[in-house]
């Protein structure tokens, strides 16, 4: 890796203040039914589609928080409505303590960028890595193509790759041009959606390190989106763990791995594959799949499927709320029993 | 491993390799068995030729790809030579494929207990009534909440995790011998994977089902499989039990997918990636095929002939320092931290 790149505003802020936030978000789509369709009233009838159904996120500065969950859980809906891509239906999203407007100026797009999952079709296939960079950085001229080399040199790639167009590339070499691309304008988040998913494990671990060096070297804040845990584990300090378009649990990576104080989380701990010795329970750690995003269960949202399920599960929402067992912690859980999780008498469905 | 002997499934140095003038080698040489109600698993990275091994025992190779040579024996009989009527009348009653899509697998114009009965009816000779009951049977088996309703939904109907078990419901379906699977799981959550693959294996122990799982993820096979096999660039560079490979690897290459691949129990432990790109498969290097990727490599490891030989019972590398691959220090490989 050669000389860091600087990024221009970490500096002025203070420590303690989230550099991105989402506050109360919501997403919804509407559906039109089948009735009011045939009979041609739009309005009339209409089904809702929560995607996202008021999520309140803290992204610190220099930090890297993972967002995990099954799909349609909403993981990817947020990024984009982090990212400025989606206009969230209701909620506000903050940068640097700022409300963002629905519209955002092209400085402030520079500030948040993403990278893909799959680097085949997010790069621009008649573009070489060169041009694509140099029209990105804000230097110009001479300092621009000094800026591009610097830029290949951060995410490890060659000299020579200026020339190159995508599909004289590799996948790993693909992914680190899109978040050479990504860092070109030099952000302060960035957002990695899947970005090493569809990648070969031993490429996948060149890029895991590139985004710890780059995370560590410049600052940034990395919203790291994915549902393979063990990744997670690897690269993260904190984990946003997402169920039908809800946060349910956040908390430090290590206690929250360790202890989960939702029945989700722990669910999703247990469904991952461990190279250690086979497990012999035949049981899936978590039956079904999440319900319809348009009919949501009442109570909550997890009770169809949580095997710890009581009575007021049922009938109540539980609020996303400090876990009070975990006073010192900065732990939050939304389930009811978060405090005497996982239940001594575990019954066995 | 067994011998080819009491083997249900043996693949004998199968070839494979691309038609025209000049043709590349994408398998080259690989050989293993299967005994009746084993399970193997099949790893490597993109491009080792692993799905095409897979592909050549169903007899669906892609076009433009060819078997060259080798045999291909099950219950003794080589099915690369056997008229295309009696292999088409194994496919379904003694050997199913489950592919990894399968909204591409699935046809998208029939309900899907139309499909899942489709091969009890064509081989089995199961009448319209019963094919139907048999459907839902199967439909519950493989765990679909509401078989009854489902029987006549599209694949488009169902979500991806759903559309899995309807591919192992038609798998399954005239009770063959062998089962081959594409990876499976790798399009699906953690949580339906973990479904996925439970369902999957009590099956097949169930039934006594073998069982030849091809995927890139060694923690899949080390929960899935008795036994796996390691492909690299067309050829297979260690075979053995589940246990013994992962207590012990005896090729650096195996050794590389472990370092390189997060583990959720160990935390703590840092990746190290295999430098370097697999090579092309036009133009390989002399002797050993990763000698130019290997940190343990040694002057002579270019010099052929490299073989995978035995080196104790079930199990074979083709590393020729394999007892002792990992005394040499480290070395510095060319193009190190690049992909």
């Amino acid at each position: 890796m050669s000389e860091p790149l600087s990024t221009a505003t970490t500096a002025v802020r203070t420590p303690g203040e989230p550099v991105l936030q989402a506050r109360g978000v919501k997403v919804r789509y509407h559906e039109p039914s089948a009735l009011s369709r045939l009979i041609g009233r739009r309005r009339a009838g209409r089904r809702v589609l929560h995607a996202l159904d008021g999520v309140d996120l803290d992204v610190m500065p220099g930090e890297t928080l993972a967002l995990v969950g099954e799909s349609g859980s909403g993981k990817s809906t947020l990024a984009k409505v982090l990212v400025g891509s989606l206009p969230p239906t209701d909620g506000t999203v903050l940068f640097s303590g700022r409300t963002l407007p629905a519209r955002r100026s092209s400085a402030m797009h520079r500030r948040i960028q993403m990278v893909f999952q799959d680097p085949y079709s997010s790069l621009n296939p008649r573009m070489t890595a060169g041009r694509m960079l140099a029209e990105l950085v804000p230097e110009r001229g001479e300092a621009a193509q000094q800026a591009v080399l610097t830029l290949l040199g951060t995410v490890g790639l060659g000299e020579d790759t200026v020339t190159a167009y995508p599909s004289q590339l590799s996948g790993g070499q693909r992914q680190r041009l899109a978040i050479a691309r990504a860092l070109a304008v030099r952000p302060d988040v960035l957002i990695a959606d899947e970005a090493v998913s569809s990648l070969d494990v031993s490429v996948q671990a060149t890029i895991l390190q590139l985004l710890a060096d780059l995370q560590r070297d410049l600052g940034l804040s990395l919203l790291f989106i994915a549902h393979n845990l063990a990744v997670v584990q690897h690269l993260c300090q904190r984990v946003a763990v997402m169920y039908l378009g809800r946060i349910v649990e956040v908390g430090d990576a290590q206690e929250i791995f360790g202890n989960p104080r939702h029945p989700y989380t722990q669910a999703l701990i247990d469904a991952i594959p461990r190279m250690g010795a086979r497990r012999i329970d035949a049981a899936p750690a978590l039956p079904g799949e999440p319900p319809s995003p348009i009919n949501l269960p009442t109570g909550c949202r997890f009770h169809p499927r949580c095997r710890f399920a009581q009575d007021i599960c049922r009938t109540t929402d539980p609020p996303l709320v400090p876990v009070e067992s975990d006073q010192e912690s900065d732990r939050v859980s939304a389930c009811h029993f978060s405090s005497t999780f996982p239940p001594q008498a575990r019954s066995t469905t | 491993m067994t011998t080819a002997g009491e083997a249900l499934l043996s693949v004998e140095d199968l070839v494979i390799t691309t038609r025209g003038a000049r043709p590349t080698t994408i398998v080259d040489g690989v050989s293993f068995g299967v005994p009746a109600g084993g399970s193997l698993g099949i790893v490597g990275e993109s491009g080792s030729g692993k799905s095409m091994t897979l592909r050549a025992i169903d007899g669906v190779l892609p076009v433009g790809v060819q078997v060259a040579s080798g045999a291909i024996r099950f219950r003794g009989r080589d099915l690369l030579t056997l008229p295309p009527r009696e292999h088409a009348a194994l496919l379904g009653p003694e050997i199913a494929m489950i592919f990894q899509e399968p909204m591409t697998a699935l046809n998208p114009t029939k309900p899907v207990g139309i499909q899942i009965s489709e091969g009890p009816r064509r081989h089995l000779g199961v009448g319209r009534r019963q094919a139907h009951d048999l459907a839902v049977d199967l439909m519950r088996r493989t765990g679909i909440p509401d078989p009854e309703r489902r029987v006549t939904a599209y694949p488009h109907e169902l979500s991806g995790g759903l559309r899995q078990r309807v591919m192992i419901a038609m798998a399954l379906s005239c009770e063959p011998a062998l089962v081959l699977a594409d990876e499976p799981t790798t399009a699906l959550d953690v949580t339906v994977q973990d479904q996925v693959l439970k369902l999957l294996s009590t099956m097949c122990d169930e039934m006594g089902v073998a069982l030849v799982f091809v995927t890139h993820d060694l923690a899949v096979v080390r929960q899935t499989c008795r036994d796996m096999a390691v492909m690299y660039a067309g050829k297979l560079v260690e075979t053995g039990s589940v246990e013994q490979v992962f207590a012990d690897p005896r090729h650096p290459y195996t050794l590389g997918l472990m370092d390189s691949a997060p583990d959720f129990d160990q935390p703590d432990r840092e990746l190290v990636p295999i430098p370097g790109l697999p090579p092309n498969l036009a133009n390989l290097p002399p002797g050993c095929v990763f000698a130019p990727r290997c940190r343990y490599a040694r002057p002579d490891c270019t010099t052929p002939p490299i073989e995978l030989t035995e080196i104790g019972v079930g199990r074979t590398s083709a590393c020729r320092y394999h007892a002792d691959f990992r005394s040499v220090a480290v070395a510095a490989v060319a193009g190190d931290d690049h992909e």
